[in-house]
């Protein structure tokens, strides 16, 4: 049968505790060294102080041993945050962010490890509306993988910007927390086995995230629209102002990895002047994965999420270099009354193909 | 009309307020207030001290309180009148006995019951985090179901009430409920605005609520503390209260410093929009008359036999206890009699004699010995009622300071009972005639000195529990600031002076310091009423069982005219009981009242100092005066008991009196006409009756301006007060001529010991007590001391240190033996007392009285036998074994614990039944009981560890003895007598005391035993800041210094101290005091 290990350790402590008896009485019995204890008769000695004072007695007789083993307790990286006052908007966490990305650098620098992981929760206000107060409030996560695992906490922190940048949620936040997932740095010889990748992270957001399995945004920060217009009304925005063209009929060849976990995607738009499109499938419910083709981005979230992720990803890479949103998030469930402008940037695909051919 | 704060909390909330009612009262009057509010949490425990302060301060004190109810939620409420007080002091009587001690909840339907005159507040703003989440279109109605209109205990710390508040198991809607309870014009919503995010929408919904039932708004603050500064205490109360710290509070602690006492114009600002509700706390504090002056206290009745009055009844007893107490009624003693008891027919005090009287009675039909003490042996009526045993007629006892016709307050009778379970009888008696609800302890309030201050604010400050539990043990009693001051004591517990919560921990002792920590009871003061005392002041359990406390300490009693009998325990009364029935049971018979008064043997003792173990005369001070001052007649004990006091000290009255007493000194008077009175102390005023007797003849005071002059110096509450009589004094010596040299020599004396000196009628009643335990130690030693022992914990030293004196005197102690000792220790013969297992550590006393038992039926013949009849734990059996009381079964000790450890045959049978396997060893290879044991025999250093160890004490060798040869140049206690002036020696012994008295300036005494006795050796400040350390935590010393030789009183004036490290060194713990 095995034991836990709480159980483990409290046998443990009641064994030592039981030593400890063990020796006080000894003492008071006038026994002080091994001699004196190896003297004594081990049955009579048995009979008064139990099993424990046998093995003590074997010990000292040497006939048996106890293998030391080194028993580390298990480190965590895991930094976090309850809000005195309810937070309204993520710039907020981004000064609490970099303070527990620098403790969690420190931390691991230590002890000779980098972060290969990092998880990302934030807790929200949202009691439920009967009113009971903990059991509603929901918790967003995400993690993100680090594809060269790092210390850098300038990097880290880009990769925790460009994400919050984005964030929205209905409710205030409350706390946050920040795990790293620690791993050995991968070692190599200077310029021998170099990857010609100048910066993989930086590919990594950019080029590779797409191949990766899909990003895990495990539970939807709020509430899911009810009808998918909003995605029309940016599609046409993109069609307008950015020069997609209209959704293409043909099913498009997808990689390995999406054909055994995903249906066909859509494709959503077109660029006129590149090879960039737009695809979107729908993954079930109102989720929708959209993806750049060539991997330049791919995510999976709400439908109208992924837009607005779509949008911001190309302002950041510079595809799109304007973003004007006239009320948020929500409003873009309201497709009439939203309004988008996004301005193309058209050095972004050239950029995007020098990448990519390394 | 200005802002009125109707809901402030002090100190006495316990850890809900940071300022003592006090220093609000002072703030309302900086802020110019004309009247407030005091409402702590289940009581009106500050409440007198708030009144007496703010009438002080020209403000109008009111009385409330907050309820907590069943539900968690909280309900605050102000007494309007006299009925409204009566029903809040029953309400929480009724609310605190129900819980255990601490604990109180009032339910919501018994509300109704005591809701006359009393006013409630309904709603607050410290519920707004309850609304949390509700729309303001929520209907109010739906928002007072699920809030339930009160301030939430959790809010106010900071959590989420909603779950608290919905969980309410009362009416539904609680506003109506409230309304129909106390009324529409009792029910005020409370609003408070503390600056915090989202407290404006419940105060919105409280003002629709308020216009919805139309009830009156009321602003508040809530206030916690007189000043913003507060707030740091409050945090740190906070931790203490939820026991965390102010790195893991968070959220419980508050979110700003917003709940200090506020002017009219910061209330009027932050209400601008609702002046009604300003306005409105002045309205309220108009209909607001109560005021705890008016009580309607009534003292209870005495039964009295037909015919009689309660004064009749009285008069008679008197005359026919005097016909018993004098031979012959001379006339003085008729004057005497006859004048108090017209003054107290006048006063209407017969019926608090009668009860004393009473209680006195059944004490002695109880065997229970009893003494009145204090100023009640200045009265010749309680001499004559048995209460008292000094004739103050013979003695010249000032009667004034006992009773006079100005004085506010009840005479002052205190019972002295022996200590334990007699005394507890008594009061049990008490409870037993005036009921649960009729009598009560006083209680004393536990509030926060050096080390708990510390301790306390170390642990909110996240200080390691290492730095806390050293500076605990570091500064066990406090210490001198001039010499050390609190941040240099906490560095040498471990913390830097540079740690960056330093200054933050200096701040907050000196805050924390003195404010009230929790309630305790008072150690014999008992106040009883005729009818329900639970109608004046609100009742409570104590952690004792079958006790209960009022919630005002002795002084507010006393201030508020509730009558109060000091039942107080002396350890010294039991020891005598003890011995006087072990002489009885001895067949040689002894009481109190036949002890010879001048037993030459015992005069000789007390010259000699060889007082360890007699009552007040045993302390090191007393010690070092006896051989001075040596005794020769009861008179002398009187003195030697009274001359030992820090007023004396102060008062430079000790070296005059000494050095007239020896002759060295003439002996003169302040003034001629002072002889009479003085005389009898050698022109040195001892005692407060001399100095109330001074200022009559000097300055021709009445006894009654005699004893006003006593109260108001001995108070010292009030500055201004001390100087307006001690100017009064002044003027009138000068009416009268008195020299300007002499005025100022009489005030001297007269300020410097009204507050510590004993009045002399106590003086002779410790006396008594004195000379009779000394009388027991020279003839009935063996008696004596057994009962000393039984005793412990008692007096100035441990049952190792009165072992040791016992043995000097020939009374040889012999150890714990099962077949032979009893629970209590026992006299042998005349010269032999045999250990009891009361002085065994960690032995259960049903245990002990089951082992006598089994004895009894049949003695033990062997080991095995012992242990089959008797069922103690293998740690009790281990510890008899250890201390030796099992060699009657082994060669030694350690075979005894050999054998002891054996598991039985039945149990290893018994275990194998259970299914535990036990040490997996054959029932068939038990040892064999003629089986030698393999340990060695213990050597005698390891056998007086042992003793230690298990008993605290031994009756072998002192440890010191064992250490002797390997100390050439030690001297020993007793041979110090031949020292030489200004020689230098060496002594060496256990710690037994270390002291720093107030009087000392710094200086510190150290004694030492060894086996010859006790020397005693002072360190100045400066050597002891040098050896601070050593001199606290070793326990054996070595200390080199000069002999100071005087008057056969010898003290080493330390130079050098060194720790005397040895294996097998082990004493017993030092009695350390200021």
């Amino acid at each position: 049968m095995r034991r836990s290990s709480s159980s483990r350790a409290a046998t443990g402590k009641d064994r030592e505790a039981e030593i400890g008896k063990i020796l006080t009485i000894l003492h008071k019995w006038g026994i002080h060294t091994l001699g004196q204890l190896a003297a004594l008769d081990k049955e009579q000695l048995g009979a008064r102080l139990g099993p424990e004072a046998i093995r003590m007695w074997e010990r000292a007789n040497g006939q048996c041993h106890r293998v030391l083993k080194l028993v580390r307790p298990p480190e965590s990286f895991e930094e976090s945050f309850e809000f005195e006052n309810k937070i309204e908007t993520a710039e907020p966490l981004l000064f609490m962010l970099r303070r527990f990305l620098e403790q969690l650098a420190v931390r691991l620098r230590a002890i000779y490890l980098v972060a290969k992981e990092l998880t990302l929760r934030i807790t929200f206000a949202n009691s439920r509306r009967d009113g009971s107060a903990e059991a509603g409030k929901q918790v967003y996560e995400r993690v993100f993988k680090i594809p060269q695992p790092t210390n850098d906490v300038d990097l880290l922190f880009r990769m925790l910007h460009t994400h919050l940048e984005n964030f929205k949620s209905e409710y205030p936040i409350i706390a946050v927390s920040l795990q790293a997932e620690p791993a050995k740095p991968s070692r190599q010889q200077f310029g021998l086995f170099a990857t010609s990748v100048r910066d993989p992270n930086q590919l990594y957001e950019t080029l590779l995230w797409g191949k990766q399995a899909s990003p895990p945004a495990r539970k939807p920060a709020g509430k899911m629209p009810a009808c998918p217009t909003a995605m029309m009304a940016v599609l046409r925005y993109l069609q307008r102002y950015v020069g997609f063209d209209r959704p293409h009929p043909r099913r498009f060849s997808v990689p390995k990895i999406h054909r055994r976990t995903f249906a066909a995607p859509m494709l959503a738009a077109k660029s006129s002047s590149s090879a960039a499109l737009i695809w979107l499938r729908e993954i079930g419910g109102m989720k929708w994965h959209g993806f750049v083709r060539n991997g330049i981005c791919n995510w999976i979230t709400e439908f109208w999420r992924a837009v607005t992720e779509a949008v911001e990803f190309g302002k950041w890479m510079g595809f799109m270099t304007k973003i004007v949103i006239s009320s948020g998030t929500r409003d873009l469930t309201q497709a009439q009354s939203s309004t988008l402008s996004l301005q193309r940037d058209p050095s972004f695909v050239g950029e995007v193909l020098r990448l990519r051919s390394g | 009309m200005s802002y009125i704060e109707l809901h402030a909390c002090s100190a006495f909330s316990f850890l809900r307020g940071a300022s003592f009612p006090e220093q609000l009262a002072e703030t309302a009057a900086e802020l110019a207030m004309p009247a407030m509010a005091l409402v702590d949490r289940n009581g009106v425990y500050g409440a007198q001290r708030f009144s007496v302060a703010a009438r002080e301060q020209n403000i109008r004190p009111i009385i409330g309180c907050e309820l907590s109810m069943e539900d968690g939620n909280i309900l605050p409420v102000l007494v309007e009148n006299r009925t409204g007080y009566r029903n809040l002091c029953e309400l929480l009587t009724q609310a605190h006995l129900r819980s255990e001690k601490g604990k109180c909840a009032a339910r919501w339907n018994e509300l109704p019951q005591f809701a006359e005159g009393l006013v409630a507040f309904l709603g607050s703003a410290r519920v707004s985090r309850a609304s949390f989440g509700v729309s303001p279109k929520q209907s109010f109605e739906a928002f007072a179901t699920r809030n339930g209109f009160c301030a939430s205990e959790k809010v106010r710390d900071g959590e989420d009430a909603l779950a608290n508040t919905r969980g309410a198991c009362a009416p539904q809607n609680r506003a109506r409920f409230l309304v129909d309870a106390f009324g529409r014009k009792n029910v005020f919503v409370e609003i408070q605005r503390h600056l915090l995010r989202g407290e404006e929408r419940t105060n919105r919904q409280l003002v629709d609520l308020a216009a919805h039932y139309q009830l009156p708004l009321l602003a508040t603050n809530g206030v916690q503390y007189a000043r913003p500064y507060g707030r740091q205490v409050l945090d740190v109360f906070t931790c203490i209260r939820e026991h965390t710290h102010l790195d893991a509070a968070g959220k419980l602690v508050t979110q700003n410093a917003e709940r200090y006492l506020k002017s009219d114009r910061q209330m009027r600002e932050l209400f601008r929009d609702l002046p009604e509700a300003i306005e409105n706390t002045s309205r309220l504090a108009e209909r607001l008359m109560f005021s705890l002056e008016n009580l309607g206290y009534e003292f209870p009745e005495f039964p009295v036999p037909d015919g009689h009055s309660m004064d009749s009844f009285l008069r008679t007893i008197v005359w026919f206890g005097a016909q018993q107490r004098y031979a012959a009624i001379s006339s003085a003693v008729k004057r005497q009699l006859e004048e108090e008891l017209a003054l107290i027919t006048k006063l209407g005090f017969a019926g608090y004699f009668l009860i004393v009287w009473d209680i006195v009675n059944f004490c002695r039909e109880h065997d229970i010995m009893v003494q009145g003490r204090g100023s009640a042996a200045n009265s010749a009526v309680c001499y004559c009622l048995g209460i008292t045993p000094v004739d103050p007629v013979s003695n010249h006892l000032v009667f004034e300071r006992f009773l006079n016709e100005s004085r506010k307050g009840w005479p002052d009778i205190d019972l002295d009972l022996p200590s334990g379970d007699r005394r507890e009888a008594v009061i049990q008696e008490i409870y037993r005639g005036y009921g649960k609800h009729g009598a009560a302890m006083t209680a004393n309030v536990i509030t926060y000195r050096g080390r708990s201050a510390a301790r306390e604010i170390g642990k909110a400050l996240n200080f390691s529990p290492s730095i806390l539990d050293r500076f605990s043990h570091l500064f066990a009693n406090g210490d001198f600031p001039h010499t050390l001051d609190l941040q240099s004591q906490i560095e040498q517990a471990g913390l830097p002076k540079e740690h960056p919560r330093m200054p933050a921990f200096v701040r907050l002792y000196h805050a924390i310091y003195g404010l009230p920590r929790h309630l305790g009871q008072h150690s014999g003061g008992m106040i009883i009423c005729q009818n329900k005392l639970s109608s004046f002041v609100p009742l409570e359990n104590a952690s004792m069982p079958g006790r209960v406390v009022a919630q005002w300490d002795k002084d507010d009693c006393e201030d508020l005219g509730i009558v109060k009998v000091d039942l107080l325990g002396l350890g010294m009364m039991s020891v005598m009981q003890d011995a006087f029935e072990l002489c009885r049971e001895r067949g040689r018979p002894l009481d109190l009242a036949h002890i010879p008064k001048d037993d030459a043997a015992t005069f000789e003792m007390m010259q000699k100092a060889d007082t360890i173990g007699v009552f007040q005369i045993e302390s090191r001070a007393q010690m070092a005066t006896l051989p001075r001052m040596k005794p020769e007649c009861f008179y002398d004990v009187v003195i030697e008991v009274a001359i030992i006091r820090p007023g004396p000290i102060q008062g430079d009255m000790v070296h005059p009196y000494l050095a007239r007493r020896a002759g060295r000194e003439p002996r003169t008077y302040f003034d001629p006409r002072l002889e009479p009175v003085l005389g009898r102390t050698l022109g040195v005023p001892l005692f407060q009756e001399q100095m109330l007797q001074i200022a009559m003849i000097m300055a021709d005071f009445s006894g009654n301006e005699a004893e006003e002059l006593r109260r108001a110096l001995s108070f010292h509450r009030s500055e201004e007060r001390m100087q307006k009589v001690s100017l009064k004094l002044r003027a009138a010596m000068e009416r009268k001529g008195v020299a300007p040299d002499k005025i100022d020599k009489i005030i001297h004396s007269i300020t410097s010991f009204a507050l510590y000196g004993f009045p002399e009628s106590h003086a002779i009643s410790f006396a008594i007590l004195a000379y009779g335990s000394a009388y027991l130690k020279v003839h009935r030693a063996a008696e004596f001391y057994a009962s000393l022992l039984n005793n412990q914990p008692m007096g100035f030293y441990t049952p190792a240190t009165i072992v040791k004196d016992a043995d000097r005197h020939g009374i040889k102690i012999k150890p714990v033996r099962v077949t032979q000792s009893t629970l209590r220790c026992t006299v042998i013969s005349d010269d032999t007392v045999r250990l009891g297992f009361c002085i065994v550590n960690g032995l259960c006393q049903e245990h002990a009285q089951e082992l006598v038992r089994r004895r009894q039926d049949r003695q033990f013949d062997s080991m095995e036998d012992f242990k089959r009849r008797v069922q103690l734990s293998k740690e009790e059996l281990r510890t008899l074994a250890e201390l030796g009381a099992l060699n009657c079964f082994a060669e030694h000790r350690r075979a005894a614990m050999w054998a002891a450890e054996e598991t039985m045959h039945d149990d290893l049978l018994r275990n194998r039944m259970v299914g535990t396997p036990c040490c997996g060893v054959r029932s068939a290879q038990r040892a064999d009981p003629t089986q030698k044991s393999p340990l060695p025999a213990m050597t005698l250093p390891e056998r007086v560890r042992a003793d230690y160890e298990t008993m605290n004490l031994t009756t072998g060798p002192h440890p010191m003895k064992l250490l002797r040869e390997s100390l050439p140049n030690v001297w020993r206690a007793s041979d110090l007598a031949q020292a030489r002036h200004d020689a230098t020696v060496q002594i060496a012994g256990n710690v037994i005391c270390r002291q720093r008295p107030g009087t000392a300036k710094g200086f510190v005494f150290i004694s030492l035993e060894d086996e010859t006795g006790v020397a005693n050796a002072i360190v100045d400040p400066n050597l002891f800041e040098r050896f601070r350390l050593l001199i606290t935590e070793e326990a054996f010393l070595l200390i080199e210094g000069e002999v100071q030789n005087s008057d056969r009183v010898v003290l080493i004036k330390a130079r050098d101290i060194r720790p005397l490290a040895r294996e097998q060194l082990i004493g017993s713990q030092s009695h350390d005091f200021r």
